[in-house]
């Protein structure tokens, strides 16, 4: 009987137990089930280690049962303990496969024909109660643990007709194999076979981008993608995505309130994926200029237009790709008005757009947000109107971006349309609390959005981070995006764009904001201008964006890792202007909950703590258990001394001096099995004595008359006592 | 290499990959793709298995002795070495049953290995032909695991054994050694000794005076002459004229062909050697070769060199020692006869040739 083969077949039963159990159990989404079956696995093998240990100390029959010892005292010390509590049942579980199995009687048939009942059962969970799909990793391993089992079965019974069977190292290379290819949930999609040519150069680029699911589904690599993002661990990648070309200059001059000197501060440009042209926000941003009596010398403190051309790289994408708020985009001389075009978008795809460029971080600006939605609309900008001040203040030809039923049309604040952005998918009452705690002292809306953006750029940036507790969960659906806030608002604490992106819009919701992500790229510009400027895979980038009443939507940074609007402002006047114009905004001291300590850094080192603590405990006890058997062996040796015949107990003290002679002796003995040449080992005092009790043996086990003189015992016991106080050579 | 394909469990292979790939194309999960992916894994990895096992497996010939005698038998061991961590399973050992007989090996025996196991197999082995060329173990041959192919590998190291000629009495017919017996040498058919021998007959005219034997003619009352002896040869020399068919000499019928020429070429030196009639040998080894066998110990000393000493460094070689015997066929020779021993005779030709 192969170990590994039991080692499998005791993996397969772990993980269809474990499924069974959890099934219709609410909280199966939240179960570590990798953790619980690699604790599983290990804990059977360290068993078998230790099973093979006491074998060695010839407790044949009761192997099993001291191996599992250690598992046992294992539970006992970190059942309570609801953190390890996983650990701990698969300890036990391990212990109850490994004694069944250990006593199990035809233990050979039972795997044989075992795998095919769990093949069975198997399939029909599958179909009958829509497990196994390959939601968790542990569906891959029972599957793949199921076929190699199947297979080495199969070849068994019908080809070796159940006399020997193929080496099983070869279904467990076969194993191997199948668990680094990547299986998904969706059926062999064969449309691509339909233009063969095409596709095939599409999966070879997309194989490239791809390379790190052949590891599963939770590494991804940085780059340009839809909303099916779910937040898992992240690989960096400086793939070129998309080119800027721009005349402008990639940087903007400001005076230092410090030095007072000429200074350059980099540009950054946000790049929406499926956006397109955003005209409400156009005409928003034109009435809320238009109410608080903007005119074109005091909007260039905050806003301009722009020009760029964007060419598509390493990407394919149905999406256009555009500075956010564009107001003209064109593509080989054609309007491109929606976000996604019908065709898609490859290498050499090209983009001229012109867009609306303003410093989000302005303080003129945040005034004004702040402002507007106490204040409302002072006066509704007729289409004429619109037109006139578009051109006063930016030169924008408004009507030719629209007509009038189009304004109108744009204009009608529509509320339903909001309403979507609200969702904030099942109740998450620790979500909405915080909601309420970071925002209530807030007095208006852009204060709140402002407030949960600097809470959220708390948490600290990492890519090895996790998704929601769905593996599922992504940023389509308002569920999926709390799935991911929540874990890691109040769980992990630490992620990236996509974890704070979507945090921030389930408070701004939770907050009564709506609010939603946006995609693409996040752009630094260099200190030196350049023909190309070439946008890589690892500035792709998720931000929310919050409509606040009466401006439109308004984007935000919650990501701790980029600079926040205020950092990369070009809005930097001298010290005292800032604080006479806008004495009331001072951002910085919006106070915010912190993040709650207690599960945070001392949570892990308390972990690690607890780890070395359980792994000490752990150790001793196995010691421990290690001592007691010693003790065992030894008093059975001393019992069965006492209680044997007088032979026997001769018998006993020779072999023990034989063994004495050996240790202490110089030089290395070969036993030929002849006891004079150990006389030659013993000091000479002892040496008479020696061969008299050698005598004796002899004669007991070759003699006619089996017995022991008294005298011969005792000379042998004196003997083996007076050898013990001899020192070693 | 011969691959040996299983039609029929082939077939049933690609009804299931197609019928798994079917069930992919509508269901998706590691249900259906760990299945359809094992069938289409299989092959491959059979494969690579089989190459694993191939490269990873060593095998180790040996005989007892250095030299074999044909038609003796010498012990033979085999030791087959697993590597790899890969077992090799049910590997078929197939043998150069045409020229050699092992006495426990069955041509077509199956053995398994373990991980990194080693395995001897211990046999008497005797060798049906002469000369030097591979024994024992020839191929191998090894399987997948539902049978779907065989593929058979020749052995990366083979044995090649050196085995001497048995000394029969195979050329004793062919070269008269009766006459050699009786009057230690050959006689030339027409030259004579200058003296006249034992041999008696009548005077006839022109017969010199000096060949009358006196006593003869007196009990006679004629005249009667002696007349002289043939006259012996003085050296006997052996041409071996080897063939030069390098690319052929693992074949069966070379191998038989320089048996027979070898057991000729001994048992002729032999019957010399014993005599202690000297005998020259010509012989192609790598360059052409002479020695002289004229004692038992001279022979041995051929006998130990002969088995695999016959071979040509170049073609030069062969062509000389062709025009060699050629010369000799043609020419006569005084007190000299060659017998000219063709390995591969053209069929005008003779094995052998005795030229004086």
């Amino acid at each position: 009987m192969s170990e590994k083969k039991l080692h499998l077949f005791a993996f397969a039963i772990v993980i269809l137990g474990m499924e069974l159990y959890l099934l219709n159990k609410d909280a199966s989404l939240d179960f570590k089930r990798s953790l619980f079956v690699m604790s599983a696995i290990s804990f059977f093998f360290l068993y078998f280690v230790f099973e093979q240990f006491f074998l060695s100390i010839e407790l044949e029959d009761t192997a099993p049962l001291f191996s599992i010892m250690p598992g046992i005292l294992l539970y006992s010390l970190i059942h309570a303990n609801s953190e390890w509590i996983t650990v701990a049942y698969a300890a036990v579980l391990a212990a109850a496969l490994r004694l069944i199995l250990s006593y199990l009687p035809y233990k050979d048939k039972v795997i044989l024909y075992g795998t095919f009942v769990l093949d069975i059962f198997v399939l029909y969970l599958w179909a009958v109660q829509d497990i196994f799909v390959g939601r968790f990793l542990t569906d891959k391993l029972l599957i793949v643990s199921l076929v190699v089992l199947t297979l080495s079965s199969v070849q068994q019974i019908i080809f070796e007709k159940n006399a020997q069977s193929y080496p099983f190292q070869f279904f467990m290379m076969m194993g191997v194999v199948l668990l680094v290819i990547p299986m998904k949930q969706a059926p062999i999609d064969w449309s691509p076979v339909a233009n063969l040519g095409n596709q095939l150069m599409e999966k070879v680029i997309e194989a490239s981008y791809n390379m790190p699911e052949i590891f599963g589904h939770e590494v991804f690599t940085t780059g340009y993608s839809n909303f099916g993002t779910v937040g898992g661990r992240l690989n960096k990648s400086d793939k070129v995505q998309v080119v800027l070309e721009t005349l402008e200059k990639p940087f903007f001059v400001y005076t230092d309130t410090e030095t007072d000197k000429r200074m350059k501060a980099r540009r950054t440009i946000y790049l929406t994926g499926g956006e397109g042209v955003n005209q409400k926000n156009l005409i928003d941003f034109l009435q809320l200029l238009y109410d608080n009596n903007q005119t074109r010398e005091s909007v260039r403190i905050y806003s301009r237009l722009s020009r760029v051309s964007i060419e598509y790289a390493y990407i394919d994408t149905f999406d256009e790709i555009a500075p956010e708020n564009s107001i003209l985009i064109t593509a080989d001389g054609k309007e491109v008005v929606d976000g996604v075009g019908a065709r898609l978008h490859k290498k050499g795809y090209q983009l001229k757009c012109r867009f609306l460029e303003i410093d989000y971080g302005s303080p003129t600006l945040a005034k004004l947000y702040q402002n507007a939605g106490i204040e409302g609309v002072k006066h509704e900008l007729s289409y004429s109107e619109a037109c006139d001040y578009a051109r006063q203040i930016y030169g924008i030809d408004l009507s030719s971006l629209m007509d009038e039923s189009r304004y109108q049309e744009l204009k009608r604040n529509d509320a339903s349309e909001n309403k979507k952005y609200l969702a904030t998918g099942k109740a998450n009452d620790r979500m909405q609390q915080l909601s309420k705690d970071i925002t209530e002292s807030c007095k208006n809306e852009y204060d709140k959005c402002k407030a949960i953006e600097k809470y959220v750029r708390q948490y600290p940036y990492s890519m090895e981070a996790v998704g929601g507790h769905n593996p599922d969960s992504d940023l389509t659906t308002p569920e999926g995006m709390a799935d991911i806030a929540d874990r890691f608002l109040f769980e992990t604490k630490t992620g990236y764009c996509v974890h704070s992106a979507s945090s921030m819009v389930m408070l701004l919701r939770y907050a009564g904001i709506p609010a939603r992500v946006m995609r693409g790229f996040r752009y630094d510009y260099p200190f030196e201008q350049q023909q190309y400027y070439y946008v890589r895979a690892n500035c792709a980038h998720t931000w929310p964006e919050a409509y606040i009443e009466n401006v439109g939507w308004v984007p935000f940074e919650p990501t701790g890792a980029y600079f926040v609007a205020e950092d990369h402002s070009w809005h930097r006047e001298s010290e005292a202007e800032y604080n006479t114009m806008y004495e009331n905004i001072n951002l910085n001291e919006t106070i915010v909950p912190e993040i709650p300590e207690d599960n945070f850094k001392e949570d892990t080192i308390d972990k690690g703590l607890e780890i070395l603590k359980f792994a000490g405990l752990f150790v001793l006890s196995v010691l421990a258990l290690l001592i007691v058997i010693f003790a065992i062996t030894l008093g059975r040796k001393r019992v069965k001394y006492m209680l044997g015949t007088p032979e026997d107990r001769l018998k006993m003290d020779v072999v023990a001096i034989k063994k004495k002679l050996a240790y202490q002796s110089k030089v290395p003995t070969l036993d030929r099995g002849l006891l004079f040449d150990y006389v030659e080992l013993a000091p000479n005092e002892y040496k008479e004595n020696l061969r008299g009790v050698f005598d004796a043996y002899y004669r007991i086990i070759y003699g006619n008359s089996g017995s022991v003189l008294p005298q011969e015992g005792q000379m042998a016991r004196n003997l083996r006592e007076q050898l013990k106080k001899v020192p070693k050579e | 290499m011969k691959v040996t394909i299983n039609k029929r469990g082939l077939i049933l292979y690609l009804i299931l990959l197609i019928l798994s790939l079917v069930f992919t194309s509508f269901y998706g999960g590691p249900v259906s793709y760990g299945v359809f992916y094992a069938l289409l894994l299989l092959l491959p990895l059979s494969i690579l298995y089989t190459i694993l096992n191939y490269n990873l497996l060593h095998i180790y010939q040996e005989i007892e002795v250095h030299k074999l005698v044909r038609g003796e038998s010498y012990s033979y061991r085999v030791l087959f070495e697993n590597t790899s961590v890969f077992p090799v399973y049910k590997m078929g050992i197939y043998l150069f049953s045409d020229r050699c007989r092992l006495s426990d090996i069955k041509d077509g025996e199956r053995i398994s290995l373990d991980s990194r196991e080693k395995k001897e197999l211990i046999s008497r082995i005797t060798c049906m032909y002469a000369g030097a060329y591979n024994v024992g173990l020839e191929r191998i041959s090894l399987t997948d695991a539902f049978g779907l192919y065989e593929v058979v590998l020749t052995v990366p190291y083979t044995f090649r054994a050196i085995v001497k000629p048995q000394i029969t009495d195979a050329a004793t017919e062919v070269i008269e050694v009766e006459n050699l017996f009786n009057s230690l040498g050959l006689k030339s058919d027409n030259v004579y000794e200058d003296i006249p021998g034992s041999d008696i007959r009548p005077y006839q005219r022109g017969d010199s005076l000096n060949t009358i034997n006196w006593k003869a003619s007196a009990k006679q009352d004629e005249l009667m002459v002696r007349l002289p002896d043939t006259i012996e040869n003085r050296t006997v020399t052996l041409l071996l004229l080897a063939a030069n068919e390098d690319e052929n000499k693992y074949n069966i019928d070379f191998i038989k062909r320089r048996d027979y020429f070898l057991e000729f070429a001994v048992s002729a030196a032999w019957h010399f050697g014993i005599k202690e009639i000297p005998l020259r040998i010509i012989y192609p080894s790598g360059h052409i070769t002479e020695f002289i066998v004229n004692s038992y110990e001279t022979f041995l000393e051929f006998y130990n060199l002969i088995a695999d000493g016959l071979f040509y460094s170049s073609n030069q070689i062969y062509e000389e020692i062709s025009r060699m015997s050629k010369e000799q066929r043609g020419g006569s020779y005084e007190n000299e006869t060659w017998i000219i021993i063709k390995e591969n005779p053209n069929p005008e030709e003779h094995f052998v040739t005795i030229c004086e």
